[in-house]
């Protein structure tokens, strides 16, 4: 029953792609995240889409699935070109390559300690602050305050289709029509 | 309706290509060249028409217009969708060059057979049957469309009867809307201009 309710659910969610041509998808590195947005040609976001990392031997790194607003994102697995596919079943395919000099190097830095809030480590004497710690504490800083401006870049950096495209076809359109009675023209005299 | 890059499996999209050229081939030497500008304006509406996103429930779908691009122009509509599924993947990334032959085939086909089976009746005396002919072609127009694009995913891996189904329902608004539209257009030509509903022959 319960999954007789999922399948249903899970029909509709595609339904809402069969209306698309084409998915875009869109990553970039910030700090040691990835962050994935998947959407169609009007700007929509694509929920609930298959998102496969591959490194370029083609094995797969990991997978996962975007959310309600068509994002994903994911820590760099490893310092390799990443292949990002995003799948929307029913011929509805995009990827996107991050080289691997766009990456951070690895650092095995465990999560707890990442999350420590920059006021609660000691600051008894300034000079006791190693560099590699502020230098640490400073790239999350930054990272966290540019986050919004990379997000509205990404934006800005979507393909959505213009006007002048439109024009442009049917412009291409009628010149081919001219070249093709131009040519039958010539023929008849 | 655009099948992306990456998707089909290599056989499929070989003989995607070569359904599509022999289709284009024999619509050319079939195609009559004074007609031309016709054949230019059914491929700027084939164009434009993916562009127009009619709301319906919650999400969007696009026009297709298979079904009429079919009755207006006959054989030569296999080089004029050839034409706009070429733009409309360099200007849009709608589909992709390497699946542009399914894509053509998948749509030029049913434009051909919607043209083969309906016109007579659509040219013929009888109003009434004109335009059950003219809505008839603009649904089949679609729904082969997408039986087409089903059977291209089906043998590349995804299942034909789930899919084809899922994608049946979705354009199942398209494919009244084009229906109706062909058959106010069938109306419309059989008493304005009757000669354009002969095809490009």
């Amino acid at each position: 029953m319960n999954k007789n309710i999922l399948c249903g659910l899970s029909l509709l969610i595609s339904l809402s792609l069969t209306h698309a041509h084409k998915i875009n998808i869109l990553a970039n590195v910030e700090g040691s995240i990835v962050y994935t947005q998947v959407y169609l040609s009007n700007g929509d976001p694509v929920k609930n889409c298959m998102i496969e990392v591959h490194d370029p031997n083609n094995k797969k790194l990991l997978e996962g699935k975007t959310d309600q607003n068509g994002e994903f994102s994911f820590t760099v697995p490893a310092k390799t070109d990443l292949k990002i596919i995003a799948n929307a079943s029913m011929g509805h395919l995009a990827e996107t390559v991050i080289k691997a000099s766009e990456l951070p190097e690895i650092k095995t830095v465990n999560k707890t300690a990442v999350k420590t809030p920059v006021l609660k480590t000691p600051v008894t004497d300034k000079k006791e602050i190693d560099e590699t710690e502020l230098r640490r504490l400073l790239s999350e800083v930054i990272d966290e305050k540019l986050h919004p401006i990379a997000r509205r870049l990404s934006h800005l950096e979507r393909k959505t289709i213009s006007a002048t495209d439109v024009i442009g076809g049917i412009g291409y359109i009628f010149g081919l029509m001219g070249v093709i009675m131009y040519l039958r023209s010539r023929r008849k005299k | 309706m655009h099948i992306s890059e990456g998707v089909l499996a290599a056989p499929v999209l070989i003989s995607g290509v070569a359904a599509a050229a022999a289709g284009c081939s024999v619509g050319l030497r079939k195609m009559d060249f004074d007609k031309t500008p016709r054949v230019a304006v059914m491929a700027s509406t084939f164009f434009v028409a993916s562009l127009i996103h009619v709301p319906i429930g919650p999400s969007s779908i696009h026009l297709i217009l298979t079904g009429l691009v079919g009755i207006i122009l006959g054989w030569a509509s296999f080089p004029a969708i050839l034409v706009a599924l070429l733009l409309q993947s360099i200007l849009f990334q709608f589909g992709g060059l390497t699946t542009l032959g399914v894509n053509c085939f998948a749509m030029a086909f049913p434009a051909l057979l919607c043209y083969l089976i309906f016109s007579k009746l659509i040219n013929g005396k009888n109003q009434s049957l004109a335009v059950i002919a003219g809505f008839l072609a603009g649904f089949c127009g679609v729904m082969l469309a997408v039986i087409i694009i089903a059977a291209a995913l089906a043998i590349s891996g995804e299942q034909f009867i789930t899919v084809a189904r899922l994608i049946l329902i979705a354009h199942l608004p398209v494919m009244i809307i084009e229906g109706l539209i062909v058959t106010t257009i069938v109306v419309f030509l059989r008493r304005a201009k009757p000669e354009l509903l002969k095809g490009v022959v």
